[in-house]
């Protein structure tokens, strides 16, 4: 038993020490020099609404800011059949010549929304917004320094939270700053496995090689980029441009989200194991895939041990504190004799520090000044106790729907 | 070599080598720990031979000098690193077992010895002999509260044993008392109280603990006081009564060894002292 736990630790950090690496490794990519009048593509930006009425306002107006040609881009509203307000909230944009305003029936889906809308499409460019996130100036002008490079099929941004509130949003937060630096380094190694629905934006290109959005497990976002993967078709991350969304700020909703996204990409990874150790497809093949799926089962089980381990001793603190009160008494001599240490708390004051760091060099990319703050520490207790809901729920339905679809 | 394959083996290396590292600093400790425990058994044993001769010598000794050279030393130290030892290795440890028999040992005989040192020189020495048991929660909280009293109170004498240890001596020590009740049990002045107690009701039950406390705290004051006047004196604290507190105070740089007599009267409302009387004498 013991062993299996210190093998499975070993390929947590191979890859995490892997990731560190291939963010370190340059890769040049940005075409550096000042953009010329025919580097700025002509783009779409799809918004599918479905009962947004709050935040579909802020989400057009940030694209209506953003730094852009006027006569290059075009901004599609899609109301995917709310039932609420949006369509009439919408209507204040009529007027803007960039905005086209749509509706359809709603299907249960949004890649339905998304496909309605690409079939109305003939920009260069076409990009995703969802209505529950808003877009930094510079985000889309950004994006044009990497399609100047004719391979690159896809660019996504860098996801941050915008206006954290209360200890569920702030760990999320500090997740999502964690996350950017995963992204670029997987970007360094051509291994981005999402173009998420914030603002990705796509060749047209695209969809017209390899066909529309799939239903995909509710999970569209990554089915397309797992598909362009297969195609060799290059996806670049464009760490410049911000874009802000707003996370669930209860715990059931942040559990429903998380076991879509995490039941999504086991499912898709399962249908694109043609992907897996083929020497074609490098390190998405060898490592991120394989050891992505895998860490979902053993972070089950190493993240919550960790953090027991360091909240036991912290416990016993407290209790001694409650029967005795706080008093606290320094050692005049250090004496071997009291220091010790196991193994697994070696390794969990090590990945500890790792996550502080690479939480660090994310913000660090989108210039972020505030490196440790508070949310780190959120996000630490908070996800100890939940995150293993999403993973443990996400796995056994990935495995059951596996077993049924067998049938 | 292919450039990717290169980067793998890199990767592999640096997890290795951080494996290797942390492996090896347990290693390290436990080597450490495994040494530092064999020590502990050495002082042990050498403990335990100091006692049988303290014990002879007592028959002739006078009290004075027993007195300090039993009441300086303390076990706390050795029981606190044998407690960490416990926590550390696991309490069926074989060379924890073992410290701890040896420890037990020690433990009654230190007690007997304070005994007989108490009643042959008529002196009060507070102790608590407390009975514990593995895996018993009120005994952990027990063992904070009597931790925070050796530390509120350095001369109190705490023998701590184990009753799940298989040792009869620790079964006769128990049978003494005639001990039936689940731990923890505590035994002051031969009176004994089961249950959890806290740090005021221990307090309670030896109430001389904190009226030592008072009089040594008076103690220093006064020699504060008497410093305040004489700044570089040496102050010996000779005897009191009531509320009178005499010192000798040698004052430094004389020729002759001339000394002063200074009686001090305390002030309970006010909580300061005066000077009563201050006498010249000289050393012959």
């Amino acid at each position: 038993m013991e062993y299996f736990f210190y093998i499975f630790l070993f390929i947590t950090l191979y890859f995490q020490i892997f990731l560190l690496i291939s963010f370190f490794e340059n890769k040049e990519e940005k075409i550096e020099k000042p953009l010329e009048d025919s580097d700025y593509l002509s783009v779409t930006i799809m918004v599918p609404c479905y009962n947004e009425e709050s935040t579909v306002e802020r989400t057009i107006k940030s694209l209506q800011e953003l730094d852009y040609p006027i006569d290059k881009l075009n901004i599609m509203i899609i109301d995917d059949g709310s039932i609420d307000n949006t369509w009439n909230v919408v209507q204040q944009f009529r007027d803007d010549s960039r905005i086209i305003l749509m509706q359809k029936e709603n299907e249960g889906s949004k890649f339905a929304a998304l496909n309605f809308a690409l079939a109305h499409i003939d920009t260069e460019l076409v990009g995703v917004l969802d209505a529950d996130s808003w877009v930094s100036k510079n985000a889309l002008v950004e994006y044009m320094y990497f399609f100047r490079d004719k391979e690159v099929m896809a660019t996504i941004p860098s996801m941050v939270i915008g206006e954290p509130n209360g200890i569920l949003q702030k760990s999320q937060k500090a997740e999502y700053d964690l996350g950017l630096f995963a992204r670029k380094a997987f970007s360094n190694i051509n291994a981005i496995y999402i173009t998420p629905g914030p603002f990705s934006v796509f060749r047209k290109y695209v969809f017209d090689t390899l066909g529309p959005y799939k239903e995909a497990h509710h999970t569209e976002d990554a089915e397309i980029a797992l598909r362009m993967q297969k195609h060799h078709y290059k996806i670049a991350y464009s760490e410049k441009s911000v874009v802000y969304t707003v996370p669930p700020n209860k715990v059931k909703p942040l559990i429903k989200q998380r076991v879509r996204w995490v039941y999504g990409f086991i499912r898709n990874v399962i249908d694109y194991k043609g992907l897996f150790f083929k020497k074609e497809y490098k390190e998405l093949g060898t490592i991120i895939l394989p050891i992505g799926v895998f860490r979902v089962f053993i972070t089950v089980i190493l993240f919550p041990l960790s953090m027991w381990l360091i909240l036991v001793p912290l416990l016993k603190f407290l209790r001694k504190i409650l029967v005795v009160g706080y008093n606290p008494s320094f050692f005049g001599s250090f004496d071997w004799f009291f220091v010790g240490a196991s193994q697994i708390q070696i390794f969990t004051i090590i990945g500890f520090f790792m996550t502080i760091f690479t939480i660090w060099i994310g913000r660090e990319l989108i210039f972020d000044r505030r490196k440790f703050t508070i949310d780190i520490v959120y996000m630490l207790v908070v996800y100890t106790f939940i995150a293993p809901i999403w993973l443990i729920k996400a796995s056994w339905n990935a495995l059951r729907s596996k077993k049924e679809s067998w049938r | 070599m292919n450039k990717s394959r290169k980067k793998y083996i890199i990767v592999f290396i640096i997890t290795i080598s951080i494996f290797i590292a942390v492996f090896s600093l347990v290693d390290f400790l436990d080597a450490k720990k495994r040494q530092n425990i064999s020590q502990l058994q050495d002082r042990i044993t050498v403990d335990l031979i100091a006692n049988e001769t303290q014990f002879d010598l007592l028959k002739n000794a006078p009290c004075k000098a027993i007195n300090e050279a039993i009441l300086s030393r303390q076990l706390g130290e050795l029981g606190k690193k044998l407690a960490y030892a416990e926590e550390t290795q696991g309490v069926r440890n074989q060379s924890v077992v073992d410290l701890k028999k040896y420890y037990s040992l020690l433990q009654v005989k230190d007690y007997l010895l304070s005994q007989e040192v108490s009643e042959k020189c008529d002196i009060q020495i507070e102790s608590i002999i407390y009975f514990y048991e593995q895996e018993c929660n009120d005994c952990i909280k027990q063992g904070y509260v009597l931790s925070e009293l050796k530390k509120k109170y350095p001369w109190l004498r705490i023998y701590s044993f184990d009753r799940n240890l298989d040792f009869s001596i620790v079964e006769t020590f128990a049978g003494l008392y005639d001990i039936s009740e689940t731990a923890p049990i505590i035994i002051i002045n031969e009176k004994k109280y089961s249950g959890f107690k806290t740090v005021e009701e221990i307090e309670e039950y030896i109430p001389e603990l904190i009226e030592k406390k008072i009089h040594e705290e008076r103690v220093k004051g006064g020699e504060e006081s008497i410093q305040k006047k004489y700044p570089s004196a040496d102050i010996v604290f000779v005897s009191h009564t009531d509320q009178e507190y005499s010192y000798r105070v040698f004052e430094e740089n004389e020729q002759d060894v001339e000394y002063l007599d200074i009686d001090l009267t305390y002030d309970e409302a006010e909580d300061n002292f005066s000077f009563s009387s201050e006498k010249l004498g000289k050393q012959e």
